[in-house]
């Protein structure tokens, strides 16, 4: 159980989220009208994509694809075909146009940070999309395509509302209903320039596109050969999330962490704009104690495989007081089991990461303040280099206050992970008048 | 003098179960009813052997031809006819006799004054054992309220303190009932001392371990801290066994040994187990405040997280594992 769990907000991925098709949209004959045009004049690039297990012929994983070039180049989301990155011996790749025609698709590149991948087509394809090249005014409809729930093609209007820029990697924010199937599907203005790429979606129409830039970058990658092998998917993936946090850890690093009062102590507060905070306290009357608690997280993932997410990071912080009436022991006692209360983890399943492991200490902060310290680590099975990192400190000056700081980052290195607490650690003091 | 042999005959744990006095020699053992000294075991012969006295303190032995033999104790060397020291110990079918004189030593007087006197008749006195029942109850209630931190009421630890009441004096009850039905001894007291002590040893060593592990912190010496528990825990019974059971000593520390080995040895199972099942826990000492802020070994921020290149060593020892 933890604290927090509540307030979190996930952006589910079009796979595993069940979305509502309830869009609120204008409907005018106009609107209607346009649609209908759009829809008739770029249907032919867009091509349901799926990975189809060979050794049972299995469709394990479901999602749309859309042709960017003549030469038969298509764009879909890497979480629609990650599945072949871990497994290609057994695993391939497939196009299904609308009139059923099944066509085999080659794996070209992918930037599983911003969960998109390049696939090829053995053959030339009738139409293809042009990216647009600059982004639309805020309001400006948008019309995105995909198979949502192994439906028919489908074409859902929308409004672009401008790139969410406070987000730690930058999406697109769609009005219009995106559901599970439609990943990795162009969402095009109305000349057929493609803005974005479906990814995810928080339900209620509000949907998250991939901007168009990252689709140019990629496709700026001109090699030829197909991948085919694990070995070399598994180290692609692994520098590319590694270049990813070294930037964000970077970032990080060369701010300052504005700190704020709490009780005795001065602690971690804002850190940048990429975090949203959130309290959760505990007050109630039956209670012989009070924890008023702040949680900030950056409520950004990075896809890995179906129960494996990375590129996270949250900080947390509890400030635990006793009421007149509960004992310094029972305080002792209580202080220990919230310390034992485990924050939330990035998910990751047992073939992705192995068990965490633990050291405690105490530590004395420069400033004197004693504090009761654990620094814990897993690596990952697959990506070599990279871990789950946990931070945590109590303090233990009090007789019957405490204060317990929670840092977790996903799919950092060692070294940054060090930095990164360090830093963290360094911000909590005690409080000078 | 007149000459005298004392037979006893022993149980499995060597304590005796029949003792004659015979001043007629020779003196005839076996099953039938024309014997000095009756056996009942299936396996003695119904003439079996006959004992006379040797001179020196010695006994001669003459074995009548019985069907299983007459055996030294303790050796594979059948006796046919042979002397045998006093106080020595022979086998015959599954009994064991030992041939005493009225020469053969016993054990000192145990003095009202002695330390073992004293300690038992202690032990055995309700003086001490309602206070220790009374305190036991006492701390492990109060133990269950520390870890309350809501608002409870003296009332809701009430049913806690008759459990743990109701437990001990069950646990006692039962040893004492094995104690008089194996050793004819009444213990209930004694049994009921020892099993509070040994709960408040159990509590006095948990709290001392838990404290080093707090002040320790990781190291090759918690393994160790814990199978002091274990030991302890293992002790336990073979303790309880000696007062209430006519086991060798022998035999109650083998015992205590093998309950060492079981539970450690569940301990490294439980180990093994949670190295290789995949958790999202972290496990770590969590403890706090356990002792004062003064006392602890402290580093400094980084010289903790450079001490961390073990995490990262183990962390990929457990990622590579199946």
């Amino acid at each position: 159980m933890h604290l927090f769990r509540h307030f979190r907000y996930t952006a589910a991925l079009l796979l595993t989220a069940a979305g509502l098709l309830l869009a609120t949209l204008p409907s005018t004959a106009l609107a209607a009208a346009d649609a209908q045009q759009v829809f008739q004049r770029y249907k032919d690039a867009v091509l349901q994509i799926r990975i189809v297990d060979t050794r049972s012929g299995n469709r394990i994983s479901l999602g749309t694809g859309f042709v960017v070039d003549a030469e038969g180049r298509m764009v879909s989301n890497f979480h629609v075909v990650s599945e072949y990155a871990y497994h290609p011996e057994w695993n391939r790749i497939e196009a299904v146009s609308s009139g059923g025609a099944v066509i085999p698709l080659k794996l070209l590149a992918f930037d599983v940070v911003h969960d998109l991948s390049l696939l090829q087509a053995g053959s030339r394809m009738p139409q293809a999309l042009t990216l647009a090249s600059e982004p639309p005014a805020k309001g400006t409809p948008l019309y995105a395509f995909g198979i949502p729930l192994d439906l028919e093609l489908t074409i859902v209007q929308g409004l672009y509302n401008g790139l969410l820029e406070k987000k730690l990697r930058e999406q697109v924010h769609f009005t219009g209903a995106i559901n599970p199937g439609m990943s990795g599907g162009p969402a095009v203005d109305e000349n057929g320039h493609v803005v974005g790429v479906n990814v995810a979606t928080a339900g209620n129409g509000v949907g998250f596109l991939v901007p168009v830039k990252y689709v140019a970058a990629l496709l700026q990658q001109r090699n030829t050969a197909a991948l085919t092998q694990s070995a070399p998917m598994l180290t692609l993936m692994r520098n590319q999330l590694l270049a990813e946090q070294q930037r964000i850890m970077a970032d990080l690093l060369a701010r300052p962490i504005i700190t704020g009062e709490v009780g005795n102590y001065r602690t971690p507060k804002d850190w940048s704009e990429h975090f949203k905070c959130w309290g959760g306290d505990v007050h109630a009357e039956d209670k012989l104690y009070t924890v008023v608690s702040i949680s900030c997280d950056m409520q950004s993932d990075i896809f890995l495989s179906g129960k494996h997410r990375t590129g996270t990071l949250s900080y947390s912080r509890s400030f635990v007081q006793a009421k007149p009436g509960l004992n310094d022991w029972q305080f002792d006692r209580l202080y220990g089991t919230l310390f034992n209360q485990d924050p939330d983890m990035p998910d990751a399943g047992k073939d992705d990461v192995g068990n965490f492991s633990c050291r405690s200490g105490f530590v004395k902060q420069a400033d004197g303040l004693p504090l009761k310290t654990l620094f814990c680590l897993r690596a990952y099975r697959k990506l070599t280099g990279l871990y789950d990192m946990v931070l945590q400190s109590a303090t233990l000056d009090g007789k019957r206050s405490g204060l317990i700081n929670r840092l977790v980052a996903g799919g950092v290195s060692y070294d940054d992970a060090l930095r990164i607490s360090k830093k963290y650690l360094e911000a909590l003091t005690w409080n000078k008048r | 003098m007149e000459q005298a042999l004392i037979l006893e005959l022993l149980d499995r744990h060597g304590k005796v179960v029949l003792r004659q006095r015979f001043t007629q020699f020779p003196v005839r053992v076996g099953r039938d009813y024309g014997n000095d000294l009756i056996l009942d075991d299936e396996a003695v012969s119904p003439r079996h052997l006959q004992i006379a006295p040797a001179g020196d303190g010695q006994w001669q032995i003459e074995d009548l031809q019985s069907d299983n033999g007459t055996w030294r104790h303790g050796s594979k060397q059948r006796i046919d006819k042979d002397r045998i020291a006093n106080d020595g110990l022979l086998r015959l079918g599954s009994s064991t006799l030992q041939l005493r004189s009225p020469a053969s030593q016993v054990a000192p007087t145990v003095r009202h004054a002695s330390k073992a006197y004293r300690l038992r008749r202690t032990l055995g006195s309700w003086w001490l054992a309602l206070p220790l029942l009374l305190l036991t109850i006492a701390l492990s209630t109060f133990n269950e309220y520390l870890n309350h931190a809501d608002k409870v009421h003296a009332s809701d630890f009430a049913g806690d303190a008759v459990t743990w009441t109701g437990m001990l004096l069950l646990w006692s009850g039962a040893w004492a009932l094995l104690g008089r039905l194996l050793n004819q001894r009444h213990l209930f007291v004694e049994l009921l001392s020892l099993a509070t002590m040994c709960l408040l040893a159990v509590f006095a060593a948990g709290a001392t371990v838990d404290r080093l592990h707090y002040l320790g912190g990781p190291g090759w010496w918690n393994t160790p801290l814990d199978q002091t528990v274990w030991l302890l825990l293992a002790a336990l019974l073979p303790l309880h066994l000696l007062l209430t059971t006519r086991l060798r000593q022998r035999t109650l520390l083998t015992l205590c040994i093998v309950l060492f080995c079981l539970f450690s040895g569940q301990d490294v199972i439980k180990g093994y187990v949670g190295e290789r099942k995949f958790s999202d826990e972290l496990s770590f000492n969590s403890q706090l405040n356990l002792l004062p802020a003064s006392m602890l070994p402290y580093d400094s921020a980084d010289e903790f997280l450079r001490n961390t290149r073990s995490v990262r060593e183990d962390a990929e020892r457990r990622a590579k594992q199946e």
